[in-house]
């Protein structure tokens, strides 16, 4: 398989093309070493330079959906940066699965946007935040 | 965000880009309310016109596998009903939150 992936998710609240973007260039890693090394290619296409995160999932009750944020013995490097539209940001996820089986795992980006308010006569309002996450599913050999 | 007075809703719209190269799926998560003290129950809801809604605050909502190359774009309405007799929305501060996930498979 050539550069697996792929996804954007692009929300846009006011008419622009806000476009983010999690890639993977391989699919499958060996846990043979007892560590895994995973690189992330991130990006957006939103007017100007925003902060993402970036975390490690395992899979959710299928291995389609990814589930909790895994943080015991793994390190993401750069784990949280500002990036201006239109650049790639290398990640690096090094982490030891400690699998016995092929098992799925989620290198995800997120993006929290500034709240978008909705208000009512100014008598009931507040903030609606819809946050966007990039997910890149990969497998891990024992 | 469009905001909308009707009633006992309070809404907001805006739109989306969904573009994916290969399977992929999108979900939504349950959704945040955050209401006033005292104010009467209320029903959050968040749709991605044609690829998802929630309107769940336990549980969360997907679309289903696209199956290959994807593109779509379409709005996105978000509301709070408090669905009052009174049709009035009880004043204060609400917050809604909610997270979409695109996941390439």
């Amino acid at each position: 398989m050539g550069r697996a992936i792929l996804l954007l998710i692009a929300v846009l609240w006011s008419g622009h093309s806000y476009a983010q973007t999690a890639f993977l260039d391989k699919r499958e890693f060996s846990a043979k070493s007892g560590l895994a090394r995973v690189k992330l290619g991130v990006s957006h296409s939103r007017q100007a330079a925003i902060e993402l995160s970036v975390r490690l999932k395992s899979a959710s009750k299928n291995d389609q959906t990814p589930g909790a944020t895994l943080d015991e013995s793994v390190s993401i490097v750069p784990k949280e940066f500002k990036i201006p539209p239109n650049k790639l940001r290398k990640v690096l996820i090094s982490f030891e699965p400690r699998v016995t089986t092929r098992t799925a795992y989620f290198a995800c980006v997120v993006y929290e946007p500034p709240v978008e308010r909705m208000d009512r006569d100014g008598r009931a309002g507040g903030p609606m935040l819809l946050a966007t996450e990039s997910c890149s599913r990969f497998w891990v050999i024992p | 965000m469009d905001p909308i007075a009707e009633g006992d809703k309070l809404s907001g719209s805006g739109s989306y880009s969904y573009v994916a190269n290969g399977n992929s799926k999108l979900e939504l998560s349950a959704v945040q309310l955050t209401a006033p003290t005292g104010a009467a129950a209320a029903i959050p809801s968040i749709e991605l016109a044609e690829l998802v809604a929630n309107n769940s605050s336990s549980a969360a909502a997907a679309s289903p596998e696209s199956k290959g190359v994807i593109r779509k774009d379409g709005s996105i309405v978000t509301s709070i009903l408090q669905n009052n007799s009174t049709g009035l929305l009880t004043a204060g501060n609400y917050a809604i939150k909610a997270t979409a996930t695109c996941t390439s498979l």
